[in-house]
């Protein structure tokens, strides 16, 4: 396998908190994988640990063959703290930044200009940054994370203040850079983007990592444990009957209005299935899919519960 | 497989840095103002100078009452003609015998004198006391008659003046009063004035600078003190000015959060070098501005060969050591801390040491082989500019090696306090929170 990121039994600790407690980590070339985890989990350290921007206690990180530092120009990165030069006019920031990529004045104007209609900012190039709202300012970070055309695209939360139709745009930009064959990293804590872009996800909880999987996996891994039964009469009569289904732990009123008929722990929900067609009081019965949100959780409450210790003001 | 992007070396990023951090401080007004517009002003105020001062010279006028015995009194209208006709040549004659004036009766030479004498008999003093204080006449003189007497010890006279007087007229009708009491006290003794007066004339030694070109020059001594000075100041002005355009420029990218972009594009050491490289140019501007403003007016004065090439080569030389290890400084302070507040606690002690090449001008210019002066051209960070103190004086030689060492030194230094920038640099630019103290500092140094 072809690994972009590899990190082995990396640790770091700032003052007496241990922000990221030996992660052990393979992305494979051409992966688009989220990095998932609640506030404070050690998402943002360890992707600063990647780009070279700090450097692990303990372990070993490999980026692309090599280490970030010589590898920054095939490495593209959206920081969480974003910024810009307030002052700057956006072509000359998004050519600066080029420059310091690699790309020539010309070839960087030219990138810039085709990345500013393709992410929907077209005409700001002669805007001042600070002349532009939140969001835009985000579109234009994101170019400038991007517009070297890196092999690998490292994302800090990069979803995060923008607005739906922002969001969708960004969106397709990582799926179509995905689909032109880019490694893509990015952390969130916003599961449904996880899951409608990734092939692959990490949980990262206190420091540590819980879960390193594709996908599919993850919910072949979590199996349903609930049924949705859609009834046509009253709810009371229809859950009663739920409940005396031998293998239903507990019924419970779904939003809308079905009945969710939880599994013991010695039953699978699939073998429900079949007694709560059978009471005749259901128009359908179906499995329903824990959704990644629901394993997020499961796992981060299994491991104790949210990062206690508040994200370090030091680096 | 993406196109694999061109691959940029380290000295262009570093170049790239260093470009953007030199056009944006060049291209500020306060920059222009400061490099180029105030050099002009400080030419064009030495050039307009004489005639802004001369067209503020209010005329001498009012009536001069004299109360005094009428030889005394013609004596006086007899100076006070001479003064007006030919000022220059009267305050000439009084520095010849020795008499030494302060610049505000010097400048009194180019007061026009309008006034009168106008005799008064003794029952008239009080009137005239009430003339001059309602500003109807200028000034009254009472000369006693045991004033003009040859033998006199102590002679003295009385000068009344009102209190909105010009002390330039004040210093006018004094020296026309003196100078007539003289004459008369001379003439008394039976001596001749004039003879006396070539008599008391002392020496003036025309003293001459054989240069190494082979020339003559008149030799200024107040600008061999200066000149030293000079260089020190302009040296010190410009390395603090391109250093503090650092720290101000490092606290705006990171409180802008910038910073995590940059770094994600080039090292920490890449944007230290870019961002150091950067102000050097600007701080090269500033000196090269200045420095043309001073050797032009070196020149317009024909003083320019108290300023050989060996100096300015030696001065551009200790000036670059110095603003490497300024500049080393407040980029460290400044990656350190979020905001200017916090920045002025570190800059503090920094300031301090830096003050003292300018508490020590005057003390090492007049002494620059003293041993303490010698001491100090050989300790960071104030020994650049103290060498240049020493070694751009022309009074005492200073010892080549003592050049030498003091500039490898300073050199070294200036290595040696870019490492330490570049340590606290990589960790400090990254931090948020409470401003570190000078301990914390230098245990960031040792992070690895």
């Amino acid at each position: 396998m072809n690994a972009s990121v590899v990190l082995q039994g990396v640790r770091k600790r700032f003052g007496s908190t241990e922000a990221v407690r030996g992660i052990d980590l393979t992305i494979p070339a051409g992966c688009l994988c989220g990095v998932l985890g609640p506030n404070g989990a050690g998402k943002s350290t360890t992707i600063r640990m990647l780009m070279s921007i700090i450097y692990p206690d303990q372990g070993s990180i490999c980026v692309l063959g090599s280490d970030a530092i010589s590898m920054k120009d095939r490495i593209g990165y959206l920081p969480e703290e974003r910024g810009l030069y307030k002052k700057m006019r956006v072509l000359e920031y998004l050519a600066y930044i080029g420059a310091l990529k690699g790309l020539g004045g010309a070839e960087s104007r030219r990138r810039s200009l085709a990345w500013l209609e393709r992410i929907e900012l077209p005409g700001v190039e002669r805007k001042r940054c600070e002349e532009l709202s939140k969001g835009m300012q985000q579109k234009v970070q994101f170019i400038a994370a991007v517009m070297h055309d890196p092999e690998l695209i490292i994302l800090d939360e990069p979803f995060s203040g923008l607005d739906p139709v922002n969001s969708r745009v960004l969106a397709r930009i990582v799926t179509e850079l995905h689909a032109g064959g880019r490694t893509i990293l990015f952390s969130t804590h916003q599961m449904h983007h996880a899951e409608s872009l990734c092939d692959r996800v990490v949980l990262i909880n206190r420091g540590e990592k819980l879960l390193d999987e594709s996908l599919e996996a993850v919910h072949a891994c979590h199996r349903p444990t609930t049924v949705i039964a859609r009834m046509e009469g009253p709810f009371e009569t229809a859950a009663a009957a739920a409940a005396r289904v031998p293998g239903v732990a507990s019924v419970e009123c779904a939003e809308d209005g079905s009945v969710l008929a939880h599994a013991d722990d010695r039953t699978d929900a699939i073998d429900l299935l079949a007694p709560l067609a059978a009471t005749r009081l259901f128009s359908s019965v179906s499995l329903k899919r824990p959704t990644l949100d629901d394993i997020f959780v499961e796992l981060v409450t299994a491991h104790g519960g949210h990062a206690r210790h508040p994200e370090p003001n030091h680096a | 497989m993406p196109d694999a992007p061109r691959h940029a070396g380290a000295s262009r990023r570093v170049l790239s840095i260093a470009w953007r951090e030199f056009r944006t401080t060049v291209l500020t007004k306060g920059f222009l103002f400061t490099a180029l517009v105030f050099p002009l002003l400080m030419v064009g105020v030495s050039m307009l100078l004489p005639i802004l001062m001369a067209t503020s010279i209010q005329p001498m006028t009012g009536a001069i009452l004299v109360h005094a015995p009428t030889a005394a009194t013609e004596a006086m209208r007899a100076e006070l003609e001479r003064t007006a006709k030919d000022p220059a040549t009267s305050l000439r004659a009084r520095g010849e015998r020795g008499e030494e004036f302060g610049l505000d009766e010097a400048t009194a030479v180019l007061t026009p004198i309008e006034s009168l004498i106008e005799p008064i008999a003794a029952d008239q003093i009080e009137a005239a006391k009430g003339r001059v204080r309602s500003g109807d006449a200028l000034a009254l003189v009472i000369i006693p008659p045991a004033s003009l007497d040859a033998q006199a010890k102590d002679p003295t006279y009385e000068l009344f003046v009102a209190t909105k007087t010009s002390p330039k007229h004040t210093s006018i009708v004094s020296r026309s009063v003196r100078e007539a009491i003289v004459r008369l006290r001379v003439q008394a003794s039976g001596a001749d004035y004039q003879r006396t007066m070539d008599l008391l004339k002392r020496p003036e030694p025309n003293i001459l600078r054989l240069t190494v070109d082979g020339t003559e020059a008149k030799e200024r001594l107040e600008g061999r003190m200066l000149v030293p000075g000079a260089f020190m100041l302009l040296m010190w002005i410009t390395t603090f000015t391109g250093a503090n355009y650092l720290l101000t420029n490092t606290i705006e990218e990171k409180g802008s959060k910038v910073i995590e972009v940059l770094l994600a594009a080039v090292s920490p050491m890449e944007l230290l070098a870019g961002k150091i490289l950067g102000q050097l140019g600007s701080t090269a501007v500033m000196l090269g501005m200045y420095g043309l403003a001073g050797i032009a007016g070196l020149s317009a004065l024909a003083m320019m060969d108290l300023v050989p090439v060996s100096s300015l080569v030696l001065m551009v030389a200790f000036a670059l050591t110095a603003y490497l290890m300024i500049a080393s400084m407040l980029t460290a302070v400044g990656s350190a801390v979020t905001n200017l507040q916090e920045a002025q606690a570190l800059v503090g002690p920094v300031m301090i040491v830096l003050i003292v090449p300018l508490m020590l001008w005057l003390p090492i210019t007049e002494n620059p082989n003293g041993a303490f002066a010698i001491a100090c051209s050989f300790l960071p960070p104030i020994s650049p500019f103290i060498m240049v103190l020493r070694a751009t004086g022309t009074s005492e030689p200073v010892p080549g090696w003592q050049v030498a060492l003091s500039l490898a030194l300073s050199a070294a230094s200036s290595v040696a306090f870019l490492w330490l920038a570049s340590r606290i640099f990589r960790v400090g630019i990254l931090m948020q929170g409470k401003p570190p103290t000078p301990r914390e500092l230098l245990r960031w140094a040792r992070y690895r």
